[in-house]
């Protein structure tokens, strides 16, 4: 297999599976007939965003909410920042993780549940296989962390200032464009350890997705429990 | 991303389609270029595709029973009237707008 045609089959993946079951080989040929210009693996991208939230596949849709949220969190933090352990602490140092960075919605509870339910959802009512799950997971993953990779590359090409702020410190920025970095040692991220961050995770949330998946196969179906009740 | 160099009415991909389809079927190469070819619009290959799922959805169009990988779409009865409707009410408010600037 060529590179243009690994290119095109990882393009496609963009794609739902039913989608590209239909439509997928047809497609696949089309571009191999084409150039493959940027503008050509956009429209192909974007087409297959698209798709994906007209067949509301659990992943698309809890990974869309998830990007939302991190999305309006990081805007916060940029045009109204929270003073020092505020709401808005969007990224956290941490001695704990590598990269040394993290995103504090990124390792609470709330996101491991969502990860789970993601994984249980794609098992149970999408018929999906464990490795599905765990995927679906995955996918959740990325999806949340795509504003937060954007934020670590604005940050490496300049766009976006750092105002790093200790505790007692004005969190309001000077000048700017800035993310205000709450830190208590004044210890300052680098840009590229804000876009590891989120890709660091997607083992983590594949494993949730797993855990979602054998909770949906342990669960009995509403079906199975309404005949068990009719047994009875 | 609809890729169009042209923008309004006539550019809607899902109208280029039916058009496209009103003589003969064709697979979606041939119906890349002869959009492109008629009416000068060149379709991206994805936007082709996600205006042909809808089409096909609302069963305006249909895939030919053959087999093998580039399958042909047909347009159906509903899709000729669909785009016959369509164009009319192109041809009238063209008919209304070209008759205004000639008064103007």
């Amino acid at each position: 297999m060529n590179f243009k045609r690994r290119l095109i089959e990882s393009i496609l993946r963009s794609y739902p599976v039913e989608w590209r079951r239909e439509y997928g080989a047809e497609l696949a040929d089309l571009l191999a007939t084409h150039t493959l210009g940027i503008r050509v693996v956009a429209d192909v991208l974007w087409s297959g965003v698209q798709q994906r939230m007209r067949s509301r596949e659990p992943a698309t849709l809890l990974g869309c909410v998830a990007m939302f949220a991190s999305f309006a969190l990081l805007l916060a933090n940029v045009v109204a920042p929270q003073p020092y352990g505020g709401w808005t602490t969007v990224l956290e140092p941490s001695s704990m993780t590598f990269p040394t960075v993290r995103v504090s919605a990124g390792v609470g509870e709330v996101f491991s549940v969502l990860f789970v339910c993601c994984g249980y959802w794609t098992c149970r009512h999408r018929g999906g296989t464990q490795s599905q799950a765990g995927r679906a997971a995955a996918t959740v993953c990325l999806l949340a962390g795509i504003p937060v990779m954007v934020v670590g590359a604005l940050m490496l090409l300049g766009v976006i200032g750092l105002s790093v702020v200790g505790p007692g410190g004005s969190a309001f920025a000077l000048n700017g464009v800035s993310f205000t970095y709450y830190s208590a040692n004044g210890h300052s991220p680098s840009p590229l350890s804000v876009i590891l961050f989120p890709l660091s995770r997607v083992p983590i949330a594949w494993l949730w997705g797993l855990l979602g998946g054998h909770v949906a196969r342990w669960t009995p179906s509403v079906e199975t429990a309404r005949q068990a009740k009719i047994r009875r | 991303m609809g890729r169009k160099p042209k923008t309004g009415p006539a550019s809607d991909p899902e109208l280029l389609i039916l058009l496209s389809l009103a003589d003969a079927p064709k697979h979606g190469s041939a119906i890349m270029n002869d959009v492109l070819t008629v009416c000068d619009v060149r379709l991206g290959p994805g936007t082709l595709y996600t205006a042909i799922t809808r089409l096909v959805e609302r069963k305006l169009i249909a895939p030919e029973t053959i087999s093998g990988r580039e399958r042909p779409y047909r347009i159906t009865v509903q899709g000729s009237k669909t785009l016959a409707a369509q164009l009319s009410d192109m041809r009238r408010v063209a008919s209304i707008g070209l008759a205004r600037l000639r008064t103007a």
